[in-house]
């Protein structure tokens, strides 16, 4: 990307790749080019799947372009390059007649680096692709499903898509590692999961429940009655496992719960903060800092005083349980633009 | 309306054979769009050193579809989607470490401690950024050139350029705090390496 362009200076350097990492993460790139093909009106570029992943995505989609008005320029971006590509769309040709041998000879000589020969190199592409599936099923089905546990620490698990899993202590992930992910984990205990946004979907399978998302964060954990499912972001859909058929869709800041051989209770709001006191994160999602600071009070102990204006002010955020009341205040004040004060009796933060 | 090919019912007729398995149908349906595609890619990246695989990495993506492709509207939307995808990826830097990208596919999984903090401080100081100058440097970090950046939102170049030298610098102070405060000591380094070589 970055050396591509001769007009790069000031150069991002690490810091773009870090926030094109970032944007990745949020949204699958292609997702926002079939949006923009839609909103275009290209429909008709869309094959069923992509149908199906776009309507499923477009909260996330939606989400991800108010966050990010450079996603949002990017999927309006789609329309002019449509213009554009009609303006050339005339220009090819496409010959009626079935190529003779000798013509395609003689024009591989003119062309610089032809590219000729269709059929013989995809049909030698499809082949390997057969011949590896074929391979790779044959392995997956044997040996390659591989389980993790954490043993008496929470461990932090990096999938082949990207996504990421924290397990807590004591509990198990089953899974296809490397490249041949399937984006298909059994789980065993309890976990919190950010899952990284594809087209493909991604599903969790507990002993009662399955838990199927496009790309989110949310923590799923076997307790005595049930599966427990709470989404922070996105949108999940939780099936039980005894029938599929019966389907909740959470929306943020909602749970549900899969008990054995039911179909899932109905979404109950919940504080984000305080609905997983299983997990060792501390969870805003655009919680007030009054309440931000209460939660820190509460788990840290520590003393807090805001100042004028800062009460109201929302954040979004995930914290590990070994982080200190200091750190996430210093974390917070560099990023609501406030001054943070410590003193013997505590934290004073106060607007600039 | 888009134009309309001049000879759609041969693109018709070839679509049909193609789809129905005759190797030269495919073969005349490749080579007949690549004129187009070579075209399209050259009026938006140049004689570009990727050019050919650009080109080549289409095709091969509308060959995959093509039992999906029902008819003639069809070839010229799903070669503009197979082309937007490519363009995409050569944005955003997938095709010079493509080798890179391979291996990490290839990787085992890896137990790594968690990133959720660095990606809470991009977001964080992103969102410290005016609206402006946040799309102008997510639109950088996603590839663009300062020129297309200035057509989408309407300024001109010398301004983005000051806008993402500006924001630049306000994303590394905000973030050079938060990792000198608690960013492992591998993403200090890689954070402070522009500073080093600059002083040495």
């Amino acid at each position: 990307m970055a050396t591509d362009h001769p007009d790069n200076n000031p150069d991002p350097g690490l810091l773009g790749a870090d926030i094109l990492s970032h944007l990745d993460h949020v949204v699958d790139g292609r997702l926002l080019v079939l949006q923009g093909l839609r909103e275009a009106g290209l429909e008709t570029a869309l094959t069923q799947d992509e149908l199906r992943a776009c309507t499923e995505g477009e909260a996330l989609v939606h989400e991800a372009c108010e966050n990010h008005p450079g996603l949002a320029a990017e999927v309006r971006a789609v329309e002019r390059e449509v213009a554009r590509f009609n303006e050339v769309w005339p220009l090819g040709s496409v010959r009626t007649r079935t190529p003779r041998v000798e013509r395609a000879s003689v024009a591989s000589h003119r062309r610089r680096k032809p590219l000729v020969r269709w059929p013989a190199r995809i049909g030698l592409g499809l082949s390997a692709l057969v011949l590896g599936a074929i391979i790779v099923t044959t392995v997956f089905d044997s040996v390659q499903r591989t389980t993790v546990s954490a043993e008496s620490a929470p461990l932090v698990v990096e999938l082949g898509d990207g996504s990421t899993v924290r397990l807590t202590a004591g509990s198990s992930l089953t899974f296809v590692p490397g490249s041949g992910f399937d984006r298909n984990v059994d789980l065993s205990g309890g976990a919190y999961f950010d899952v990284r946004p594809e087209t493909r979907r991604f599903s969790v399978t507990t002993s009662t429940a399955v838990t199927s998302v496009l790309g989110t964060r949310f923590g799923v954990v076997e307790l005595v009655d049930g599966t427990e499912v709470v989404l922070v972001s996105g949108k999940v859909a939780v099936a039980s496992r005894a029938s599929r058929e019966s389907v909740v869709i959470l929306e943020p800041g909602e749970r549900t719960l899969v008990s054995p051989g039911r179909a899932p209770e109905p979404p109950r709001p919940v504080q984000i903060e305080t609905a997983m006191p299983w997990l060792d994160l501390l969870i805003f999602r655009d919680t007030p800092m009054d309440q931000v600071v209460r939660a820190l009070v509460d788990s840290r102990g520590a003393r807090i005083d805001l100042g004028a204006g800062l009460a109201a002010l929302t954040v979004s955020g995930t914290f590990r349980s070994d982080q200190t009341a200091g750190e996430i205040l210093a974390i917070l004040a560099a990023t609501l633009e406030a001054d943070l004060e410590r003193s013997a009796q505590g934290f004073t933060l106060t607007l600039r | 309306m888009p134009p309309s090919r001049p000879d759609d019912q041969a693109l018709a007729e070839l679509l049909t054979r193609a789809r129905a398995g005759d190797r030269q149908a495919e073969s005349a349906l490749m080579e007949g769009l690549q004129p187009t595609v070579r075209a399209y890619f050259f009026r938006r990246v140049g004689d570009h050193a990727e050019l050919d695989d650009l080109i080549q990495n289409t095709l091969v993506r509308v060959f995959r579809g093509i039992q999906e492709i029902k008819d003639v509207e069809r070839v010229r939307a799903f070669t503009l989607k197979a082309a937007l995808f490519e363009l995409q990826d050569l944005y955003r830097g997938r095709y010079g470490s493509r080798e890179v990208t391979v291996a990490a596919e290839l990787a085992e999984p890896a137990v790594r401690p968690m990133r959720s903090g660095l990606n809470l401080d991009i977001e964080r100081a992103l969102g410290a950024l005016t609206p402006k100058a946040r799309r102008i440097i997510e639109l950088k970090a996603l590839g663009y050139r300062y020129e297309e950046i200035a057509g989408m939102v309407e300024t001109t170049e010398a301004a983005v350029k000051m806008q993402v030298k500006r924001a630049l610098e306000k994303l590394r102070s905000i973030l050079g705090v938060l990792a000198l405060l608690f960013l492992p000591a591998k993403s200090l380094l890689l954070l402070l390496r522009p500073l080093i070589r600059l002083l040495f």
